[in-house]
């Protein structure tokens, strides 16, 4: 009647029924959902920054350490989500020496922060002991989506402490529309925003990551988990990365303001406008080998907003690398974890002889 | 960890819930005995009736166990889970009752279906989001949802212009309740326009007097929370607008899908249909520069109501012996500036101690 399928709905009825029933002991069972569980050291620590030191997996590891710099949106705990899912340490198997910054959750006292001092200050002061502690004068840059951003600008004010740059789904070029948060960000009175919050609310900025995909992140991801509730190890999974996606620290006042004005609204880092402690950054300083890996289906950071790099710098060793997957699907794919991690540590240990 | 009685009491949901699938599969399968002379229909062989309690002791058996949880991330889950069931059982509710009517080709009745529906559908697009968003926001929100009657209920209050334009109010409002794109919009505009000419007036009238400056603030206060209800108020028009174009545009899809013989199989493939077409065309809304415009005006309304609002806040706290945020701000900016200009120090004193070490372990390179 009405061409239903009765035998396939009442399937469906009792299987989810089903699934709704075994869902609710493997829900009472669960475990607080273990995250960033790949061993580290903290090494070095500056305000509410704090830098980590992972345990080496391998014997003799790259000599070249390697610092990843993740976005002040979102925590850095992503790139080690899962054991079996864990982009840090599939790099350390594969032999790299890493370093990550935590940024840790910005308070009212830290509303005047700006860039300068995230990238001349903490970064700066990261790279300097990690080179101190090491006896080297250069190290390897890994940067995470706005830490990308962060690297890059690193990489063409301090060069000469650069050996090789990687950049993951770093948004570069902002005038693309192509991408929601591109498009909403021009319109943006970000100056009203920060004068009246100090630091913009993390719980903001999600309703506004939500709002890019209202029904899928807001309804049929909920539905959909009625699918998998009966298995315990998928929705352990679900769990890390609800925790994740809803740990969002504030963001410090100025740096957003400046990362909205002059990025999104101006796109000076183009335009080679773009000012730092009194220094331009020109991205023709960029002179070391880089890696520029972008996902394909990035809803936020767009494949346009990354791929222009590569003809922005000087390097004469330049790789664009693109995967088949979403912003997060970079770290937490198998693709990710079968290609990505692989390739980037082969071209960073190639390079770091 | 979770007591005992916390066990027991959800193995006895459980139970019931056993017991409540038995029942309805008894009913099911039972003989139904229609009685003639009424002339009902035999509701065991309507499909959708036969779905409806078993949809319902999914949503019952859920909503039951969530409180089994404490505040922790499961119940956070099951708490996003049953608000998401709550739309998934309305959506289920829209369907059914389409199904119903979509086989009798009476166009009267689809209209006055669709009509109802409209209406409907607004508060499923409502309850759908609303629960998602941060505590903080959650209010403001729902609020929204009633500004239809906080609109009317305060055009009741004012005088002349308003009374003059009361039966185009009800009349748009009307409108609106019935699925009138553009009437909810209208109705916001002649707000705004009613209000600058009576309100508006007021709010804006220079005051006089020993507590002048505070009635100023108060007065900026109101102005743009009215301001930011009106910006709300057309946000959510937009919103809601596409909501109901897309639903309108699902029911004819349906109703085509099933002259041709190819309808969704299943409930689960309606809503996968359903939330794919919405999530399209709001897809294709907020690509617009319109709604970049619009969710800036939103942003910038309701920015400039939470400054006024604090300078009040701080106005009244300044008697009380505590600090303002004003006083924290201007302390952390200090801090901020202080710290800077130790790190720059830091830096020196490190350039010169490098230097000064560099002559010592060099002195050759020094005599040069």
């Amino acid at each position: 009647m009405y061409g239903i399928n009765m035998e396939k709905s009442m399937n469906e009825l009792f299987e989810m029924q089903k699934k709704c029933a075994k869902g609710i002991d493997v829900m009472l069972n669960m475990k607080d959902a273990e995250v960033d569980a790949t061993p580290k050291e903290l090494v070095y620590e500056e305000d509410k920054m704090k830098l980590y030191h992972y345990k080496p997996l391998v014997k003799n590891p790259c000599k070249v350490p390697t610092l990843i710099t993740y976005a002040l949106v979102n925590r850095q705990y992503m790139m080690d989500i899962q054991q079996d899912r864990s982009v840090i340490k599939n790099l350390l198997e594969l032999g790299l020496d890493l370093y990550i910054i935590d940024w840790g959750y910005p308070t009212a006292e830290d509303m005047y922060l700006t860039m300068d001092d995230y990238i001349n200050g903490y970064m700066n002061n990261a790279a300097d002991y990690i080179m101190k502690s090491k006896k080297l004068d250069k190290l390897n840059l890994i940067g995470v989506c706005q830490g990308g951003t962060f690297s890059t600008i690193y990489s063409a004010l301090h060069p000469e402490k650069v050996k090789n740059l990687v950049t993951m789904v770093t948004p570069i070029d902002f005038d693309t529309n192509d991408g929601l948060l591109f498009k909403w960000g021009k319109y943006l009175n970000i100056d009203s925003m920060v004068d009246a919050y100090g630091n913009i609310p993390g719980s903001l900025m999600n309703s506004g990551y939500m709002m890019l995909k209202p029904f899928q992140l807001m309804l049929d991801k909920y539905i959909g988990v009625v699918d998998n509730m009966d298995s315990p190890d998928i929705m352990q999974n679900f769990m890390r990365m609800e925790k994740w996606i809803f740990d969002s620290p504030d963001q410090a006042g100025e740096t957003i303001r400046q990362f909205v004005k002059d990025l999104y609204q101006e796109n000076k880092l183009i335009k080679g406008t773009l000012e730092l402690g009194g220094n331009k950054v020109d991205l023709k300083n960029i002179n070391m080998p880089l890696l520029n890996i972008y996902a394909e289906h990035d809803h936020l950071v767009p494949p346009s907003a990354s791929i222009p790099l590569n003809d922005l710098v000087s390097s004469k060793d330049t790789k664009l690398y693109p995967v088949p997957v979403g912003h997060v699907g970079m770290y937490v794919s198998s693709k990710s974890q079968r290609d990505v991690a692989p390739t980037l540590a082969t071209w960073i240990k190639e390079r770091s002889k | 960890m979770y007591s005992q009685n916390t066990f027991n009491e959800t193995m006895n949901q459980w139970v019931d819930t056993q017991k409540k699938i038995f029942s309805t599969w008894q009913e099911t399968f039972t003989p139904n005995h229609v009685d003639e002379t009424q002339n009902k229909t035999n509701d065991a062989l309507n499909p959708m009736e036969f779905f409806n309690p078993l949809n319902k002791i999914n949503k019952d058996f859920l909503e039951n166990n969530i409180k089994s949880f404490g505040k922790s991330m499961p119940f956070e889950i099951f708490h996003k889970m049953t608000n998401s069931t709550d739309t998934y059982a309305q959506l289920y509710n829209f369907w059914q009752n389409f199904i119903s009517n979509a086989n009798i080709g009476d166009s009267d009745l689809i209209t006055k279906f669709s009509s109802q529906w409209q209406k409907d559908y607004m508060n499923i697009f409502s309850e759908t989001f609303v629960p998602f968003f941060p505590q903080s926001m959650q209010d403001s929100l729902k609020g929204s949802t009633d500004i239809f009657k906080t609109y009317f209920n305060t055009t009741k209050k004012f005088s002349f212009p308003w009374i003059e334009n009361a039966t185009t109010f009800q009349d748009l409002t009307l409108k609106g309740y019935l699925g009138d794109h553009d009437a909810l919009l209208k109705y916001t505009k002649l707000f705004r326009e009613n209000y600058d000419k009576t309100f508006g007036k007021f709010f804006t009238a220079p005051i006089m007097g020993i507590s002048r400056e505070y009635f100023e603030k108060q007065i900026n206060s109101m102005d743009s929370f009215t301001n930011y209800l009106n910006t709300q108020n057309e946000f959510y028009a937009t919103i809601y607008s596409v909501g109901s174009e897309t639903m309108e545009k699902i029911m004819t899809n349906y109703q085509d899908m099933i002259k041709n013989g190819n309808p969704p199989e299943t409930f689960k493939e309606f809503y996968t249909y359903w939330w794919k077409e919405n999530e399209e065309a709001y897809k294709t809304l907020f690509n617009t520069d319109d709604f970049s415009k619009l969710l800036s005006q939103l942003t910038e309304a309701s920015i400039s109501f939470k400054k006024n609002f604090d300078t009040l806040l701080e106005e009244q706290l300044q008697c009380l012996p505590i600090p303002t945020k004003s006083d924290m701000n201007s302390l952390y900016k200090t801090i901020y500036t202080l710290k800077r200009e130790v790190r720059g120090l830091k830096t020196d004193i490190d350039t010169l101690t490098n230097e000064l070490n560099f002559k010592e372990e060099n002195p050759k390179v020094n005599n040069q």
